[in-house]
């Protein structure tokens, strides 16, 4: 398990460093953001001044280095806009984030893990066939579209819910709901799949075999098996809500971190959207670095090969 | 190596390939038999035939303001009228004209974009599976570097410091799309380099460039293509999430993200200004990704379990 431990937390390192480099190349597309960030009228002197003040004035490998040591210790740059540290602006707005997050994930995994169980146990029955219909409309339908669909009926016609902000606590409704749909669809779709190859298995024969009812045998001797995949889409489905709460929040006038980036997006407030990417990918990072752990230690296979 | 004698040509070995003729004469027959997949089909042809006779057909300009006749709804409706079958939007542009129309920039999008990151990503993937080492070890690393920043995230930030407009949105698409093809393609490769009639050619002395191309290239382009098709719609859904956010194909040329980010301020009294090009995006997405199973099961039966 230990070598198993260093392993991952090697692999992680690497690709946070292969992240850092891609933000920092996408950050200098331009070649050179100062321009970009003072008035179209800001003088020679005035460019030279601040790009010296920022350190774009060194040779890139210099500025990568600059860029990597201070992100290390948390200093993410400042944003333009607010002129406050850009990391202490992204925590302040996370939780909104993170409540939406784990509602949608929430409501995903409550209906998913059903489902697919249900959908496996019988497979071309009824339940089979709406969870598999619900499942390939979840990954297809562009899920702000079914945001906007869902405040027209229920908001603006039923009146049942509100369309937008966070000022009551039923305002995550819709907002999760439309988060949660793909992934939904993508957990309940793996699910099926691997619970139905676990049915194959012969120790599921044995279990038959020795007269356990269908029930036991599906929950108690397949489902474990066919867990592990679906613990790693769950993990994946992470990256998905976190890059489908940017437009969600839009949708819904949620005050996260997605609308946070837009805002940034739109004010042309670039320390900030490389702040937000960065923090993003890091979170996501951790997440997926938390299921490869779990995997190993739910699967002693896992750690061997 | 063995150096050939100028003039004796190396005699051909070609594997077994899995997009020969018989190959899609199976598929159609197949497709015969597939309902949803053949329902699908057709939508796909036609909307495809809409958005490329698009100029030839007689509806409205998809630019024409009618200031008097804003926001009309569509036909079916008490005050709808069939000069506009789908009603109109906010400055009285004819909304059916504008859907179909819309249609040509999706599609353009999506196949551009796709064909970009298909040749990079297959260029990639292929050498590094093929020469492995350290050349494998980088794209490898780049790949995972990058699948750890959210897509979508990914993509508003460099548009936000290239800009939008469509010009700007296919490359970018194209560029950040490569990851998947390049696993894809390596994986296959990898297979494949130890196949027979790949060390044959080898033991033969042909240069790495003609195996590459006539011996290995064929013989990925089925996966490739399965690949791409339900690439396409990601690549749809994407550009219409980014047109939605303003960051996508500017205005006035209609597509159904804009038109749905348009649509949103209207949602209390004109409900069919962000449905009706939802709808159409959803038919396109839902067409493609149940082709796109459809295909992976004809061409490749291990993976449909």
């Amino acid at each position: 398990m230990f070598s198993y431990l260093i392993g991952r937390l090697i692999s992680a390192a690497v690709t946070l460093l292969v992240v850092s480099v891609v933000v920092f190349v996408v950050a200098r597309l331009t070649g050179d953001p100062v321009r970009l960030m003072l008035p179209i009228e800001a003088s020679n002197d005035e460019v030279a001044r601040v790009r010296h003040d920022l350190g774009l004035d060194q040779p890139l490998p210099v500025q990568y280095v600059t860029f990597v040591t201070h992100a290390l210790r948390g200093d993410l740059g400042s944003s333009l806009r607010y002129q406050q540290p850009a990391l202490s602006i992204i925590l302040g707005r996370l939780p909104a984030t993170a409540i939406l997050a784990a509602t949608a994930m929430a409501i995903a995994l409550v209906v998913a893990i059903p489902a697919g169980i249900i959908s496996a146990a019988r497979p071309g029955g009824l339940a089979d066939g709406t969870a598999r219909t619900v499942s390939l409309l979840g990954q297809a339908l562009p899920a702000y579209w079914l945001g906007i669909m869902l405040i027209i009926v229920f908001a603006v016609w039923l009146r049942w819910l509100p369309a937008a902000g966070a000022s009551s606590p039923s305002s995550v409704v819709l907002p999760a709901i439309t988060l949660g749909l793909w992934p939904t669809a993508r957990i309940s779709r793996v699910l099926r799949a691997s619970l139905l190859e676990a049915l194959h298995g012969e120790y599921v024969r044995t279990a038959r075999a020795k007269g356990l009812s269908e029930s036991r045998v599906v929950l108690q001797h397949a489902l474990r098996n066919a867990l592990l995949p679906a613990v790693t889409v769950v993990g994946l489905s992470f990256g998905v809500v976190f890059g489908g709460a940017i437009i969600t929040e839009t949708v819904f006038a949620w005050p996260g971190v997605g609308r946070l980036l837009l805002d940034a997006v739109s004010q042309r407030d670039f320390p900030l959207v490389q702040a937000i990417v960065l923090t993003f990918s890091v979170l996501f990072l951790l997440i997926n670095l938390g299921v490869d752990l779990l995997y190993g230690a739910l699967d002693p296979r896992v750690r061997l090969s | 190596m063995i150096a050939t004698a100028p003039g004796v040509a190396l005699p051909e070995i070609v594997g077994p390939s899995r997009t020969s003729r018989s190959g899609w004469r199976l598929a159609w027959r197949h497709l015969r038999r597939d309902r949803s997949a053949y329902v699908a089909v057709i939508v796909l042809v036609v909307l495809v035939l809409l958005a490329i006779g698009a100029p030839a057909l007689p509806i409205a300009d998809p630019l024409d303001q009618d200031l008097v006749g804003r926001l009309l709804p569509p036909a079916w409706s008490a005050d709808g009228s069939w000069a506009h079958p789908l009603g109109t939007d906010q400055l009285g542009r004819d909304i059916l004209s504008r859907v179909i129309w819309g249609a040509r920039v999706s599609m353009l999008v999506g196949v551009a974009a796709v064909v970009i990151s298909g040749v990079i990503g297959v260029t990639g993937g292929v050498l590094a599976g093929y020469f492995g080492g350290w050349l494998d070890n980088v794209v490898m690393r780049i790949a995972d570097g990058q699948l750890a920043i959210p897509f979508i995230l990914l993509v508003i930030a460099v548009i936000s410091v290239v800009g939008p407009g469509i010009e700007k949105v296919i490359p970018v698409l194209g560029i950040t799309g490569w990851v998947i093809y390049a696993r894809v393609a390596r994986a296959e490769v990898l297979s494949l380099r130890e196949r027979e009639f790949v060390l044959a050619a080898r033991a033969l002395g042909a240069p790495a460039v003609r195996i590459l191309g006539r011996h290995v290239g064929p013989n990925i382009l089925g996966s490739i293509a399965v690949v791409a098709s339900v690439e396409v719609a990601n690549v749809i859904l994407l550009e219409s999430s980014l047109g939605f956010l303003g960051l996508g194909v500017q205005p006035p040329t209609p597509s159904w993200g804009n038109m749905l980010g348009e649509g949103r301020d209207y949602l209390t009294t004109a409900w069919w200004l962000a449905t009706l090009p939802g709808l159409a995006l959803a038919a396109t997405a839902l067409s493609i990704t149940v082709m796109g199973d459809f295909l992976r099961d004809v061409f490749d039966p291990r993976a449909s379990r």
